[in-house]
């Protein structure tokens, strides 16, 4: 019938026009993307390390830094690429931890406080990693700012609105497919590396259970659809052959120290 | 059912044009009014047409067309209103300015000023005592308007002389 041969017709135009203007825009951006070069994302990297550390103290502690190289070194052993991961550890009774670009990687005291093992630790690193690997930050940036917006800031030069960049970046949470993207990410680098998944459930759950105090509302914050992600990464299915290998370090010692420092 | 029989221009009343031509501009008058939400025009329309629907068959049809064409640009109005109030507010789902919402807005763009095009070309028809179809609306507006029964109302006896 032609009535609904019209109709047909003004649903194909519009989801038609719906379609081609949106594969427009993701085919710029995704071309974008490619075109900030080293030098800009080593230059956004340094700008947004400043944001990070503005008015906190980056920790040291011989005993939680070699943890958490041992760590690293572990997760990146398996998998190496051409990252050079750097895990810059600050002061704060907030549990959280953000990852930026070039392999940066930000995590306050109070998360290690929080973690009950290493493997849970390796487990929120192998996350952020992943945010790293997808490049979420740019993708965030792009979408919040424009990219010509972005590349003007970074080739300009202007200390005003390199300032306030970095305050948009530090500022901005990442989506809840990027955070899907990270977990999957993550759950792969942990299995490759001996470590159950399971830790980062375990994590989320202990986050889920203070939820309500302040210090852990952070995470929570900026790590939105717990109970979705807690549920993937627990029905997650291991390898047949799968056996954990638990860091081989007393990690009360670890926790012994941060606690005696801060 | 009647036959149908199409007035032609010279047959309907100036009044009758007018009014159908209202039915398409009551909507350009009341929708800035109801910014940013686009529910006021189409307030607007439904109240129109029912009182004045039946006026004619004429200005059944330009009222009920205008009226109908103008609930799927609402409705879609409405939700890129309400996608973008969950951008600002960081919802999770739907809450990022994405390629699909980019799409989404350009396309609804592009609807809304091809409606308002050929919104006016209706209205100008209707004044000039012509018929003009929505393509998939007009034959709804057609078949309610024409192919249904329908008596112009007739004035009620109200006023009777005193009872002797």
């Amino acid at each position: 019938m032609k009535i609904y041969r019209d109709l047909a017709i003004l649903l194909l135009f519009f989801s038609g026009i719906w379609v081609l203007s949106s594969l427009y825009f993701s085919g710029n951006d995704s071309e974008n993307l490619k075109v900030l070069n080293k030098h800009q994302r080593e230059q956004l990297a340094s700008y947004l390390d400043d944001q990070f550390k503005e008015g906190k103290t980056v920790y040291y502690n011989p005993v939680v830094d070699s943890a958490v190289m041992i760590i690293l070194d572990r997760l990146h052993h398996e998998t190496p690429d051409s990252l050079a991961y750097k895990i810059t550890l600050l002061e704060s009774e907030e549990v959280n931890a953000f990852a930026t670009l070039e392999g940066r990687i930000y995590v306050y005291t109070g998360l290690i406080k929080k973690c009950e093992s290493p493997e849970m630790l390796a487990a929120v690193l192998a996350h952020e990693m992943g945010h790293i690997k997808k490049e979420h930050l740019i993708e965030r940036l792009t979408n919040e700012i424009g990219f010509t917006l972005l590349l003007s800031v970074l080739t300009g030069g202007d200390p005003v609105m390199i300032s306030e960049l970095g305050k948009t970046a530090v500022s901005m949470h990442f989506n809840r497919e990027q955070e899907r993207e990270a977990d999957d990410f993550g759950r792969a680098l942990l299995i490759k590396n001996n470590i159950d998944p399971i830790r980062f459930a375990q994590f989320m759950m202990i986050m889920k259970r203070e939820h309500g105090n302040h210090n852990s509302f952070a995470f929570i914050n900026t790590h939105p659809e717990m109970e979705e992600r807690i549920l993937t990464t627990t029905n997650f299915k291991k390898p047949d052959q799968f056996k954990e290998d638990l860091f081989k370090m007393n990690w009360e010692r670890v926790k012994e120290a941060i606690n005696s420092q801060i | 059912m009647t036959d149908t029989v199409l007035p032609q221009p010279s047959e309907i009343p100036y009044k009758e044009k007018e009014k159908a031509l209202a039915a398409y501009l009551m909507m350009f008058a009341t929708a800035a009014l109801g910014l940013p939400f686009p529910l006021l025009n189409l307030v607007a329309s439904v109240i129109y047409y029912y009182f004045i629907k039946e006026s004619s068959r004429f200005v059944r049809f330009h009222s009920l067309q205008s009226l109908i064409s103008q609930i799927p640009i609402s409705i879609l109005n409405g939700i890129l209103v309400i996608w973008t109030i969950r951008i600002f507010l960081k919802f999770e789902v739907l809450g990022d300015f994405n390629e699909i919402y980019w799409g989404y807005l350009i396309s609804l763009v592009l609807f809304n000023i091809i409606y308002i095009v050929f919104s006016l070309i209706a209205a100008f028809k209707a004044y000039n005592g012509r018929m003009y179809y929505f393509m998939f609306f007009g034959r709804i507006a057609y078949k309610e308007a024409f192919e249904k029964d329908f008596d112009a109302k007739k004035p009620s006896v109200v006023n009777k002389p005193p009872s002797q």
